[in-house]
């Protein structure tokens, strides 16, 4: 007997945009593959090569995709970002799937990509373009260090979006725009909006047009902070010679942006005055480097100076020897997040209180109220903790 | 029932042919909007150099009573019925203090 409808798995369509792009498209499109495999939902993925002029790499590509189980699609011109995209809505709602994302090739997929951003979708019909959260996605981004050494690999990808999904599930902000590095958007609203406008030739702001033109209909472009993709950034634009090399964006575009929608900047400007991405951030990374220290460890370090870290998967905890600042600041991968710590006299048990374990190692560069305290706490600790001291000179006089 | 139902959509054989006949059947759609955009700006361009027209008339028209005011104007200053009443202000202005 078949399902009701209503109970039918999701049916979603990646499309993933391509011209060039041979040290960061295969790892984007294995990534689409892993999320085919475990979602719940069905999620077909389907590589839309806008004829680029590398035909080797285009022939590799293709038996990649195969090899995946993932469609191809080689253009025989090239037409650019918005109608490549295009072409990711129009077989979507061809083949009659219920959702579609278009995104950049310079980015690696969560696994659970699909399901996180269905789940989202299905909250609220009203909700007409998510996008999810990144290292690098406009001005909601959640800088880093070094993105490519610290992110990219895709089990990290993978662990930040479940930590995000556990901590913020479905939530949404709206934004005054969606971020076309990867946009998850209903077919229905592709439907009712249309597609994206081919006035902005090889790309840059055809999404925002397309948000602010769905925005008149009635729907809402939002953020999604429990889903997390690595982006690389810029790299698939500047493959495509749409940027050029010092460019951000495409100014001629702006202004078609700025005609049609007058108001765009001011509410621009309302969303950074109204700070909901700030909040936002602070909540996230707590939550990341708390599970960090929880499931890979922590390092305590007394200094005054945050000093750049040896162990790259261990979280360094590194607190104020003399207590002048009460808070403690955990690194890990090029992420930073204030701990409280109101109680000089009982740092180590806090800290422990809060990633249910104790400490890897504690090293001392520097003497104070809080060092002493610690080294007190930790020679009556019921388990032993390694102590290494350390001379910080020359970098504090 | 061929093997490919099973498979997913985009990896069916007619996958090529399909989005090409989707992507030459929007590039229409694309060149008729395309067209109608470039007819509209075209009229509204005519109007708007119509308009910046008729308003350097206006402009010109402006400057030149300007100039005629203001050569009325000198010749009234530089006669000898105003120099005299200028000069009779200034002497009725003293006796005054």
């Amino acid at each position: 007997m078949s399902q009701p409808a209503s109970n039918a798995p999701a049916r979603v369509l990646i499309g993933v945009l391509v011209y060039g792009g041979r040290h960061f498209v295969p790892r984007c499109v294995e990534s689409a593959a892993r999320v085919s495999a475990g979602s719940e939902a069905v999620v077909d993925t389907l590589v839309l090569d806008d004829c680029t002029p590398d035909e080797q790499f285009s022939a590799a590509l293709g038996q990649q995709c195969a090899q995946l189980g993932v469609g191809y699609y080689r253009s025989p011109r090239n037409v650019g970002i918005p109608r490549n995209m295009n072409l990711a809505l129009l077989e979507s709602m061809a083949s009659r799937y219920d959702y579609v994302v278009v995104a950049n090739s310079d980015v690696v997929f969560p696994v659970n990509l699909a399901d996180q951003l269905v789940a989202t979708a299905r909250t609220d019909a009203t909700i007409g373009s998510i996008t999810p959260w990144s290292n690098d996605v406009s001005i909601y981004r959640l800088l880093n260090e070094d993105p490519e050494r610290n992110l990219s690999d895709p089990a990290t990808v993978d662990w930040i979006s479940s930590t995000f999904a556990a901590e913020f599930d479905t939530e949404t902000f709206p934004i005054p725009t969606g971020v076309g590095y990867c946009l998850f958007i209903p077919t229905a609203v592709v439907r009712d909006v249309g597609l994206f406008d081919p006035v902005f030739g090889r790309g840059y702001c055809e999404e925002v047009d397309w948000c602010l033109r769905s925005h008149a209909r009635g729907y809402r472009s939002v953020l999604a902070p429990g889903t997390f993709v690595y982006h690389m950034g810029s790299a698939s634009t500047r493959e495509a010679g749409v940027l050029q090399a010092a460019a951000t964006t495409v100014w001629e575009h702006e202004h078609i942006v700025d005609l049609r929608y007058p108001r765009y900047r001011t509410e621009i400007d309302e969303f950074f005055a109204r700070g909901p991405m700030e909040a936002a951030r602070l909540r996230g990374l707590h939550r990341l480097l708390v599970q960090a220290a929880r499931e890979l460890g922590w390092s305590l370090e007394l200094s005054e100076l945050a000093r750049p870290g040896e162990e790259f998967d261990v979280v360094r905890v590194v607190v104020s020897p003399e207590g002048d600042d009460p808070s403690a600041v955990a690194h890990w991968r090029g992420y930073s997040a204030r701990l409280d710590t109101p109680d000089r006299a009982t740092v180590l048990a806090t800290l422990e209180a809060l990633t249910g374990r104790a400490p890897e190692v504690v090293r001392v560069l520097e003497t104070g109220a809080v060092t002493r305290s610690v080294l007190r706490e930790a020679q009556t600790h019921e388990g032993r903790i390694e102590i290494v001291r350390s001379a910080p000179y020359p970098e504090r006089v | 029932m061929p093997d490919f139902v099973d498979a997913p959509r985009v990896t069916r054989p007619d996958l090529d042919a399909d989005l090409d006949a989707l992507s030459l059947d929007q590039a229409l759609l694309d060149v008729e909007i395309a067209n109608a955009r470039v007819a509209d700006l075209t009229q509204r361009l005519l109007e708007a150099g119509e308009q910046i027209r008729a308003l350097n008339d206006a402009v010109e028209a402006e400057r030149a009573g300007h100039a005629a005011s203001a050569a009325r104007l000198a010749q009234v200053e530089s006669s000898q019925a105003y120099r005299l009443a200028l000069k009779a202000h200034s002497v009725r202005t003293m006796l005054r203090r």
